[in-house]
């Protein structure tokens, strides 16, 4: 998706995914500029005279610039402020201002004009604008490393979290999804993991809001589900772009919380235009990508016969209660039970924008409705409505821009994700026939029951306010004082219910139903006043910010479980709860404040030095920790503007290099963590409440570093019709934040203190678009683009890491992320046990002393690959995303997963070259029915051994999107000015070899959804 | 121009004030609403008294499950009380604890959170200076009774045992095993400083009390081998000046009552929780549900002499699929009963085991016939006959044992019992078999623990 294209290339050729949608908006603003000046021509014959100044794109007077009145062949040069005066003979006239190093700007004027701006635009300028942390800048001079994703990347496919429309399209940010349920948390790991017990998720930022990485809900009341994404509230189509900073220059100027990248999400904003409505729906249906391959009811009943024969032990009723009681005549695909529903989703989108040289406006609203897969009812329901206005003075001064954003979120699931019963015995019952509830066998209170699930309901409800306002104010042509204003709130409140049929009878529980309730809430505002200055020193711009933050965040909420309802009617209203076992209160206040400073001087667009600096304090930290300094240096050369090139090697279209190093840091440890409190005992002892204390506080500890490095090549050719970046990145984090343990005998576990324990992560990232067939209007037309990273991450340093708690986690010189494993040595041939190797050779297998490093669950590479085909009003859109992944978990070792032959079903893929008999060279251990003793303690460490260990790497066919837009003959016989229609789907096919669910999530979760739509756009 | 440079200059100026001038405060924080800073927590009597409730709640109910229930139920697997209906105990029950078993490493790690919180505490008293007397001496004595118990439970299960005085963690993580004789000297010291401390002050027996610190008292001294000691505590109980309202409860079904008159020390459930409210959460572990889960065993449930109102009272019969298993009856409620006269407190301590701890001591003295006075008065309250005065110093002994036995057993005794009189080998061995191994006698030290602090030694017979 990063592209840089000249602007007659924008015009021509088109960023294919912005195509459709601008050759009417650029034909409304052509219309729209030239046609007054057109139609006041007609009065206008005599002569007179056009005044005013030339300004560059920083609003920076141009002295020098030839002004050239074709007609007369006359010439005026502008002067040492950029003012022009040319006597014209014979309105109207075209004037043409031209300056080497900048485009050419022609301009007709009609009358006699005074005080007239011209803006001229630096001909590297004309590509593709890049938000960076409280500015932007272009692809061009950037001396740092950000990803762009547009909008229309995002609403190309039919996800409900934007968030995920990233995966795949970045080099260096890696997305993965928790799972496919509804509102499923979607992680994002930018260029690795930096941090041992840290948050290692990246700084999300809307419209300047900061916004929590991670549901607020928790699990306490987030249904089957769990922790929802703040990210689903989120409306897709109102996104303008999304960028990506990864490198040291881009994320140093969020200083402590640029260490695992920052991720900017920018909404859009009204533009200049005649009233423009357009409206798009779609509908579609949906299911989980991948089932395994169960076990039938009679091959489930050999296999747990052949295992009691394995272990020479005889069924009883005790034992085998699945073979002797459940029949053989029974059968149930418990994944179709649980998630096999089809599910289907509805999006409807209306946008309203418009506006005039002073004030812009667009408002949109947009309705989700998202049915899932899960047994239940499983529905999530997004309305949102969104407002921004901007405002520029008429002497161009004073500038207002703000943006108001309301959703609501409903979410319906069963109250906790039931997928573990997948695997149940397929002959189980699934209902008593004589009380008609779910049928449990036996008295644990944990007793499966698969059906149980539909006597469990959670409601979630969810708010989300994002209010942003930039005042500007020009005290100076060249100096603008600006004042980033902006408040979120999240509300969730949340109920779940578990109705008596949930509970197993015979566990004889002393409540017959329970409910938790729950309500949190966060709200941030955050203030950052800005200076920005610009001036031309010598042959170079100088661009200065200096700016300071005032954020605090508070967060807090209840949770209150109610037990034995007088009426599961009354569920809702905790009134109606006989006892209240417990509730609970959580608070959190976050401050943080800082002074930044961002210094870029541009020398004759050739050699650019941009270097930041900033101080943060931070509540996380002790009275002596709070404030910290980062800072950063970047450099770039654009060798393309240097003559050599441009003389000699003309299919040159860009050739810059650029480097950056600097200092971010990471406070991403929880709230008061140094502080040493007290508070209320849970429970009060003989109607005397209590305290205790509850946290052991350390002064001590301070931020976490990253020290980032990189280089990069960003070469473009023939006219930027191929277009690469090539970037090199070394990140060293140290001084790790970690739960320092210490011995229980303290009465304490742990304690947060820093660690000067070392982690790099290297790594090369590649992407090229190219436009390989270059059809003009609407010939046919192909573009592809391709992205690939490769990394290492590698733990450098750990001091006294054999001593630590670490000490069987971690291996220096392999990856933060490795796997500690027993050593697979094969099936003892005789028996049929799997055997591992003793490493210490002590007779006694334990994890200290027999485990050894074996891969890590790091992605070797991945990316992207995209191919775009137009002609005419067609368009496809066709996209790969692949992750080279050789370890992972394997299904047997998902936590759930159970040991072939006892009472759980498991898929086909397991029995493959399984033991059988004395003699076999088998490549999997025998089948057991017995849960205890010696072979199980031997599956036990066959799990935890490499043979748990798999290759997850995959190519998945992520997104295709085809559209047909009408043609405007038939549109404007309509009335309309745009009419689309498309089809897309999601997640459509994977090449894997990984058995599974799925390698995207490996283990046990619900997998990705597969996912078709077909819509209809329709603009006035 | 003069001007706007001018403006430019204040304004940045401005900024740089408003940014840095108002910063260091800016990032200062209160503690959350559900918490307040330490500092502060012992600064005025009302303070200090939740501090002291704090210490019951958090030990008793809400810290860890130690007191009401671990330290009850997996010493008497370890004994020969309890068999559990799965494998799941079979480490306590077979005697070969692993070194990495979690419910171990619990039994050594809570108690441990006993003695920070009462550090903490004392190391806060001792700066506080605006307490009122008697709340301050209550403070401490409760303080120091509850780093007795701590201890106390450590050293009894494991031997010696890094010995905690203080609250620095960064200290404290790196102490070495103490030996068991210095330990039991501290608690001793502590419970005697306790015992001063509460002296006169009013509190039920939900309440760390001066009768409690004198019965931990005696019971120190009795593991300790102090005999005239551990007798002469028990004598302040039972006849001496604190006898007070205490007396022998003659109605064996109504000793684990509250209302029973001998209770020196209960886990009150008495207004002390939001599900569980005058039963006790050690019923709800032992009583059956559909099936027995924590067996009495058969060698227990055979030892009892015909007709003693304790097996009658304290031993539930449960009869399913023709099997026959027995349980501990002692609380009978897992609900809220709706009769309060038959509410259940967890004794901690009661007036028997006074009697039981004179009579050990006096026979240790060699004082056997009033030993056996005390051994009578147990057992006639058990509906049995007194047995001769002219038993031999042995016989006495073994008299002694068989009535904690009987008194005490899922109370957590009898494996420590079996241990401190070197009983054990004799007892176990005989019924345990080649399962028994002489040094099952003291718990390993928790692995990780060792790993955390490499100063530690492991027990004989664990490890590697």
């Amino acid at each position: 998706m990063q592209k840089i294209l000249s602007f007659k290339e924008k015009l021509s050729a088109l960023n294919k995914y912005n195509r459709l949608k601008f050759i009417p908006a650029i034909i409304f603003v052509f219309l729209f500029s030239f046609l007054p000046f057109n139609s006041s021509a007609q009065n206008q014959t005599n002569g007179g005279k056009v005044s005013g100044v030339v300004l560059d794109n920083d609003n920076l007077p141009m002295p020098g610039v030839n002004i050239y009145n074709s007609k007369t062949k006359q010439t005026v040069t502008s002067g040492d402020k950029g003012e022009f005066s040319i006597t014209v003979n014979d309105f109207p006239v075209t004037l043409s201002f031209s300056m080497v190093g900048y485009e050419k700007n022609d301009l007709t004027f009609s009358k006699s004009t005074a005080d007239f701006k011209v803006k001229l635009v630096a001909a590297n300028d004309l590509d593709e604008v890049i938000v960076v942390g409280y500015g932007t800048t272009t692809r061009v001079k950037n001396t740092g490393s950000v990803g762009k994703v547009t909008g229309d990347v995002l609403t190309q496919q039919p996800i409900s979290n934007p968030v995920l429309g990233m995966q795949g399209r970045l080099p260096g940010v890696f997305v993965t999804t928790a799972s496919g349920d509804l509102g499923a948390n979607v992680n994002v790991s930018i260029r690795g993991t930096n941090t041992i017990t840290s948050s290692s998720r990246p700084l999300y930022i809307i419209d300047g809001v900061p916004m929590p990485s991670t549901g607020i809900n928790g699990s306490t009341y987030g249904g089957a589900t769990g922790p929802h994404s703040p990210f689903m509230n989120i409306n897709s189509s109102d996104i303008e772009s999304m960028e990506v900073l990864k490198d040291a220059d881009a994320t140093a100027i969020y200083g402590s919380r640029g260490a695992n990248g920052v991720i900017l999400i920018t909404t859009k904003k009204g533009k200049t235009g005649s009233t423009k409505v357009t409206a798009d729906f779609y509908k579609g249906i949906s299911n989980a990508v991948g089932k395994l391959n169960l076990l039938n009811t009679q091959e489930y009943l050999q296999m747990r016969k052949d295992a009691f024969a394995a272990d020479g032990v005889t069924m009883t009723q005790a034992n085998a209660y699945d073979v002797l009681l459940w029949g053989d005549q029974r059968y149930t695909d418990f994944q179709d039970l649980i998630f096999g529903k089809t599910g289907d989703v509805t999006d409807a989108q209306l946008g309203i924008q418009g506006g005039n040289q002073n004030t812009q406006f667009v408002f949109g609203v947009g309705y989700r409705d998202d049915n899932g897969v899960l047994m239940g009812r499983n529905n999530q329901r997004r309305g949102s409505a969104r407002l921004n206005i901007n405002h520029t003075s008429n002497n161009n001064k004073f500038t207002v821009n703000s943006t108001f954003n309301y959703s609501s979120t409903k979410m319906t699931s069963i109250g906790t994700s039931g997928f573990d019963f997948s695997w149940i015995a397929p002959n189980m019952p699934l209902v008593n026939e004589t009380t008609g509830l779910p049928y449990f066998y036996g008295t644990a209170s944990n007793a499966q029951s698969p059906l149980k699930y539909t006597y469990s309901d959670a409601l979630l409800s969810n708010f989300n306010f994002i209010g942003a306002a930039t005042i500007g104010y020009k005290i100076l042509q060249n100096l603008q004082v600006k004042l980033d204003a902006s408040f979120t709130r999240l509300d969730y409140r949340g109920v779940e219910k578990y109705r008596a049929g949930y509970y197993n009878p015979n566990a004889n529980l002393d409540y017959k139903n329970s409910a938790t309730f729950g309500n949190d809430y966060q709200h941030t505002y955050n203030i950052e006043p800005q200076l920005n200055y610009n001036a031309r020193i010598g042959k170079g711009k100088l661009t200065a910010l200096l700016g300071g933050t005032f954020q605090e965040t508070i967060g807090g909420g209840q949770s209150v479980v109610g037990r034995n309802f007088s009426s599961e009617l009354l569920m809702s209203a905790l009134s109606a709860a006989g006892t209240i076992p417990s509730y609970s209160t959580t608070y959190n206040q976050y401050k943080f404040n800082s002074i930044f400073a961002r210094v870029t001087y541009d020398f004759d667009n050739k050699y650019i030095l941009n270097t930041t600096f900033r101080r943060d304090g931070s509540s996380r930290f002790g009275p002596s920790k709070q404030f910290g300094n980062f800072w950063a240096v970047g450099a770039a050369w654009i060798a393309s503007n240097e003559n050599f090139i441009k003389d000699n090697l003309k299919f040159i279209s860009l050739a810059k290099i650029r480097s950056s190093y600097g200092l971010t840091g990471n406070d991403g440890i929880g709230n008061y963590q140094f502080m040493e409190t007290f508070a209320a005992t849970s429970q009060t002892y003989n109607y005397n409440s209590g305290l205790y204390a509850n946290r052991l506080g350390n002064e001590n500890f301070g931020w976490e570093t990253n020290k980032k490095f990189e280089v990069a090549a960003e070469l473009n050719f023939f006219k930027n019709r191929i277009t690469t970046t090539t970037a090199f990145f070394s990140n060293i984090s140290g001084n790790q934040l970690v739960n320092y343990p210490i011995a229980g005998q303290t009465g304490w576990t742990s304690y947060v203190a820093n660690l000067d324990a070392k982690i790099r992560n290297r790594g090369v990232e590649f992407d090229i678009t190219s436009i390989n067939v270059n059809g003009i209007d609407k010939a046919f037309r192909w573009s592809t683009n391709f992205n690939i990273t490769a990394f290492k991450n590698t733990l450098l340093a750990f001091p006294e890491l054999s001593k630590s708690t670490y000490s069987n986690t971690y291996e220096i010189g392999k990856s933060i992320n490795v796997y500690r494993r027993y050593e697979f040595l094969g099936i003892d041939p005789a028996t049929g046990t799997p055997l591992v190797k003793d490493i210490d050779g002590n007779g006694v297998f334990s994890a200290v002393g027999d485990y050894r490093s074996y891969g890590d669950s790091d992605a070797r590479f991945y990316g992207g690959l995209g191919n775009t085909f137009s002609y005419k009003g067609f368009e496809l859109d066709v996209f790969f995303q692949y992750t080279k992944r050789p370890y992972a978990n394997a299904y047997i070792n998902s936590s759930n997963a159970s040991q072939p032959g006892i009472l759980f079903n498991l898929p086909d893929f397991l029995l493959d070259g399984i033991w059988r008999k004395p003699g076999d060279i088998a490549s999997k251990p025998r089948l057991s029915s017995v849960n205890s003793g010696a072979f199980n303690t031997a599956y036990s460490r066959y799990r935890l051994s490499d043979a748990g260990i798999t290759d997850a790497s995959y190519i998945r066919l992520k997104n295709v999107s085809f559209s047909y837009t009408l043609p405007n003959t038939l549109t404007s016989k309509m009335k309309l000015s745009n009419v689309r229609v498309y089809a897309l789907g999601q997640n459509l096919w994977t090449i894997t070899d990984y058995q599974g669910y799925d390698p995207e999530t490996p283990g046990t979760a619900t997998p990705p959804m597969r996912t078709f739509t077909f819509g209809v756009s329709v603009s006035l | 121009m003069k001007s706007k440079y001018f403006k430019i200059a204040c304004f940045s100026a401005g900024l740089s004030i408003i940014t840095f001038g108002s910063c260091k405060k800016f990032v200062e924080i209160d503690p959350p609403i559900n918490a307040f800073n330490a500092s502060t927590a012992y600064d005025n009597d009302d303070l200090v008294r939740s501090n002291i409730a704090g210490l019951h709640s958090y030990n008793f109910i809400t810290g860890s499950g130690y007191y009401d229930t671990y330290a009850h139920q997996y010493p008497a697997f370890s004994a020969d009380e309890l068999t559990y209906y799965t494998a799941t105990n079979d480490q306590f029950t077979d005697n070969n604890i692993e070194d990495i078993n979690a419910i171990n490493r619990s039994m050594w790690t809570d108690p441990y959170k006993t003695i920070y919180q009462s550090n903490l505490m004392l190391e806060a008293l001792a700066k506080a200076k605006t307490i009122s007397a008697p709340v301050m001496a209550e403070a401490m004595g409760t303080a120091k009774f509850f780093r007795g118990l701590g201890h106390l439970n450590l050293v009894s299960i494991f031997g010696d045992v890094p010995l905690v005085l203080e609250t620095d963690v960064k200290k404290t993580t790196s102490l070495p095993r103490t030996p068991a004789a210095e330990v039991y000297k501290q608690i001793v010291t502590d419970l005697v400083d306790a015992k001063a401390e509460l002296k006169g002050i009013n509190k039920s027996n939900a309440y760390v009390n001066e009768k409690s610190a004198t019965a931990l008292l005696a019971r120190t001294y009795i593991y300790d081998k102090q005999w005239d000691k551990a007798a002469s505590s028990a004598t302040e109980l039972i006849s001496g000046p604190l006898k007070g309202t205490l007396a022998l409860e003659t109605d064996v079904s109504k000793i684990y009552q509250r209302a029973s008159k001998e209770t020196i020390l209960a886990i009150s459930s008495d207004g002390s929780a939001k599900t569980r409210v005058n039963y006790t959460y050690l019923a709800t572990v032992y009583l059956p549900v559909l099936r027995t889960t924590h067996n009495i065993t058969d060698d227990l449930y055979n030892a009892f002499e015909v007709g003693d109102k304790r097996k009658e009272n304290w031993i539930g019969t449960w009869e399913a699929g023709g099997i026959t298993t027995h349980y501990p009856f002692k609380y009978k409620l897992k609900a809220a009963p709706t009769n309060t006269a038959l509410a259940e407190d967890q004794v901690y301590i009661r007036l028997t085991e006074m009697y039981l701890i004179r009579a050990e001591a006096l026979a240790q003295l060699n004082r056997t016939e009033e030993a056996m006075d005390d051994v009578n008065a147990i057992r006639v309250r058990a509906g049995l006959t007194a047995l001769p005065r002219t038993l031999s110093k042995t016989d006495v002994l073994l008299a002694v044992e068989k009535e904690r036995r009987f008194e005490f057993f899922t109370d957590g005794h009898r494996w420590i019992d079996l241990v401190r009189t070197g009983r054990a080998d004799a007892v176990l061995g005989a019924l345990k078999g080649a399962k028994w191994k002489s040094t099952a006698k003291l718990y390993p030290v928790p692995s990780k623990e060792i790993e955390l602090n490499p100063k530690l030694t492991q027990n004989p017979g664990y490890g590697k």
